[in-house]
């Protein structure tokens, strides 16, 4: 496969891989890092790749490799910029004026959970599905479910408290 | 009204696949909720928010590009560079074995002119001193000869020992 071949094929998949990536890890340079990765595992297998039926199939799951070991790797060194980030990128697709209120409520929220429960909320907030979720956290998707569950009826319920709505 | 708080239990609860959480995401933001709902809404739409792809950092594309690039580029050259890695490989195992060979044959050589030197001495029956001695001299000169050559290969093993290393080092 030739360059410009390879370039056609996979280039244009990256802005999906790059959200994916961001969805799993919830940092933009350890998401851009992990898509570079992946389009260097590409290259060195551009020579198999014709057997390959769905390229996007094909990188979500290398993708999901990639950022499943990264984020192991993150949660032993313990990132601190983790969690911060993860809503600061979703705070960029908000006007200026929007920002400072928007996810006021959220962040205070998350700010108070134990270090496991606001990992597991923000996986779940930013789309991963409790397959992924499962790999992650090594925990199965029913208590994944029960612990995602508690915490948004939390987050409603002290929102209400704290408006005295309740 | 009953359905509205319906489809927040069903989100609470994580009962909605994703699609049907994307549709449900979309009815609080298109439709019109009693007030009751609104604080709720508010704050679902804040956990909806963090769903939104992220934007793109600046320049991304433009580094993949110039980083699949590089790896064309260099990619280039490793075709050539691993025929002669290769070709290098023969030529180091072949100079390994000739000299292992040398080494060998050299060995077994200096064995045998031994034991012919011990058989010699078993079997000496020279009856006077002066008998003896033209083939003690002999032997002596043989002796010379044979530790001579054993230095001469020595020699040339040590020289292709460093042979080997320069082309090893190449």
């Amino acid at each position: 496969m030739t360059n410009t071949e390879f370039k056609n094929r996979f280039l244009p998949l990256h802005k999906e891989l790059y959200s994916m990536a961001v969805r799993i890890l919830g940092d933009s340079y350890e998401a851009e890092d992990a898509v570079q990765n992946l389009y260097l595992k590409l290259w060195e297998r551009r020579d198999t790749l014709g057997s390959v039926e769905n390229d996007g199939a094909y990188c979500r799951q290398l993708l999901k490799n990639i950022c499943i070991d990264r984020w192991r790797e993150m949660q032993r060194h313990q990132q601190q910029s983790f969690d911060e980030e993860a809503i600061d990128l979703c705070d960029e697709t908000h006007s200026d004026e929007e920002k400072s209120d928007k996810l006021k409520h959220l962040r205070a929220f998350l700010a108070r959970l134990h270090e496991r429960q606001r990992r597991i909320f923000l996986l779940r907030l930013r789309g991963s599905t409790y397959d992924e979720m499962e790999q992650l956290t090594g925990l199965t998707a029913t208590s994944l479910r029960m612990t995602v569950s508690r915490l948004k009826r939390e987050f409603i319920n002290s929102y209400k408290q704290k408006t005295g709505n309740i | 009204m009953k359905d509205i708080r319906e489809k927040i239990d069903r989100f609470l609860d994580e009962r909605m696949s994703r699609d049907e959480e994307q549709e449900f995401f979309r009815y609080l933001r298109s439709t019109e909720l009693p007030e009751e709902f609104h604080e709720e809404r508010e704050l679902i739409l804040q956990m909806a928010a963090l769903q939104e792809p992220p934007p793109l950092p600046a320049g991304m594309e433009e580094r993949l590009t110039a980083m699949i690039d590089n790896l064309a580029q260099e990619s280039n050259t490793p075709t050539k560079r691993v025929f002669t890695l290769k070709l290098r490989h023969i030529w180091r195992a072949a100079a390994i074995v000739i000299i292992m060979l040398g080494g060998i044959f050299a060995a077994m050589w200096q064995k045998s002119y031994e034991e012919e030197l011990l058989l010699a001495q078993e079997t000496d029956t020279f009856a006077t001193p002066e008998e003896a001695l033209p083939h003690a001299n002999n032997i002596l000169r043989d002796i010379a000869m044979a530790v001579k050559i054993t230095h001469n290969n020595a020699a040339k093993l040590e020289e292709d020992i460093i042979l080997l290393n320069n082309i090893m080092n190449k």
